[in-house]
């Protein structure tokens, strides 16, 4: 029969990782057992493949971080990058505090909104 | 004696079922499933070599890379490294298993989906990711960057998604232990039958599996690893068994992300009990049925683009799951 244990969320963590540590230990014993002999570990290192070119043809292996953020806020996020670069960006400062005063007064309203609500289910005996 | 018991079982557990053996000899059914499905609706035969069926095909694939194919030590690589994730990333999918109705050895405490987030959508990509950068190539650049930009759009989605079965059975039925996968998956089975939150479960698991489907790179969000377009992306320079450990890695994290979409949206195979045959008969039905699914859209799908990719992954997961959420909670808070 299947034991059941309840237990925290804290031990449950715990059992987890040792969990993953010795499953992991046994993937490895068996990636050694079954690892090929001749694999080149040992042997001669090999320049990456470029589609067959030297390294030479790029600057650099990996492509520069920033690239990374403007890949995605370009390509993916291209709409919205243009929305609150118009909205944001016109020069004005007027615009550009209208445009934050707009977020905190919606966040002020939000958090008064909840705050009543709290209280009011409080007082009403709901907690 | 009773300690004995259970640290025999909880080995057990994490060894051979629902376990390490388990879940390689599942991962090498969907692996054979995928290909055979696909190809007939191709028309093409599939593996039929190896075993009956060709079901050993995976396998046979698999042991060839590991045991007969070279691996090829690239200049600037960190292979040690991206073999020490990869044992990481496996043994974290496996342990997560812990947490389901199907191991013997039942592990559950409050709030323990927040366990399982940390060991599958955590540990799994950020081996995927370790593995990838640890051999440095223009093409493995580009496509870590793809698969990092669609993970951050479909991670929080299916967390989100996986919140409203949580949600609910803790706050409607009272389930044993609060927010746990284990009572989620006992109980889920009544959200399916309660005219309020049917509509939500069926979000919620349109959005889970559009989420396997992009965090499984299958088509079409095979983005990262555009053949014909950047080689491999993060699988270029990996070979022989490196390459053998990173395609097992991905094969188990599809396994395991089934079963739990197949448990914690569709209740595995409640009402029945595990161990009756209507019950298995229903758990295996709607674990294939899933497969099936992902494979059709696979089979049917060209590759998009990745803002087109990231948009229908905003569009068809992110928008239910956040739908399904937020209507969740006003059903929690009005009732």
């Amino acid at each position: 029969m299947a034991v059941e244990v309840i237990t925290n969320p804290q031990v449950a963590m715990l059992l987890c990782t040792l969990g993953s540590i010795f499953v992991g230990g046994i993937v490895a014993l068996i990636y050694l057992l079954l690892k090929s002999s001749y694999g080149s570990s040992e042997g001669e290192a090999e320049e990456p493949y470029i589609c067959g070119e030297p390294p030479t043809v790029v600057k650099s292996l990996t492509g520069p971080s920033e690239g990374m953020y403007w890949g995605f806020v370009k390509r993916v996020a291209r709409s919205l990058y243009k929305y609150f670069r118009d909205l944001m960006h016109t020069g004005r400062l007027s615009d550009w505090a209208g445009y934050m005063s707009g977020w905190y007064g919606f966040l002020v309203i939000t958090a008064l909104i909840l705050t009543m609500y709290v209280i009011v289910r409080g007082v009403m005996g709901g907690w | 004696m009773v300690g004995v018991l259970e640290s025999l079982t909880l080995l057990f557990a994490l060894a051979i079922f629902p376990g390490l053996v388990f879940i390689i000899a599942l991962a090498i059914f969907n692996d054979w499933f995928e290909r055979k499905v696909e190809a007939r609706m191709q028309s093409r035969m599939g593996p039929t070599y190896v075993g009956p069926a060709g079901i050993l095909q995976p396998l046979a694939d698999l042991l060839k890379l590991f045991s007969a194919k070279e691996e090829i030590r690239q200049k600037y690589s960190l292979l040690d490294v991206a073999k020490v994730f990869a044992f990481l990333g496996i043994g974290a999918a496996v342990a997560s298993l812990l947490f389901l109705p199907l191991s013997p050895y039942r592990l559950s405490a409050p709030y323990d989906f927040l366990v399982y987030v940390y060991l599958c959508c955590v540990w799994v990509p950020l081996a995927l990711f370790i593995i990838s950068i640890s051999v440095p190539n223009p093409f493995t650049a580009l496509g870590t960057s793809r698969l990092l930009s669609i993970l951050t759009v479909c991670e929080p989605t299916y967390f989100a998604s996986l919140l409203v079965p949580i949600i609910l059975t803790t706050r409607l039925f009272r389930a044993q232990v609060p927010y746990s996968i284990l009572s989620t998956s006992k109980l889920v089975i009544n959200l399916w039958t309660y005219p309020y939150t049917i509509p939500l479960m069926i979000l919620a698991t349109i959005a889970a599996i559009v989420c396997l489907q992009a965090k499984a790179m299958y088509p079409p969000y095979n983005i990262p690893e555009a053949e014909q377009e950047i080689v491999a992306g993060p699988l270029t320079e990996l070979s022989g068994p490196m390459l053998g450990l990173t395609k097992l890695l991905h094969d188990i994290d599809i396994a395991v992300s089934l079963l739990f979409i197949t448990y914690v949206y569709l209740g595995g195979p409640y009402p029945f009990p595990h161990l009756s045959l209507p019950g298995i008969a229903v758990l295996i039905a709607k674990y294939v049925g899933l497969l099936f699914v992902l494979t059709t859209i696979k089979a049917s799908f060209g590759r998009f683009r990745i803002d087109q990719g990231i948009k229908s992954i905003l569009k068809y997961a992110s928008l239910p799951a956040t739908v399904s959420l937020v209507v969740a909670n006003l059903i929690i808070m009005f009732t």
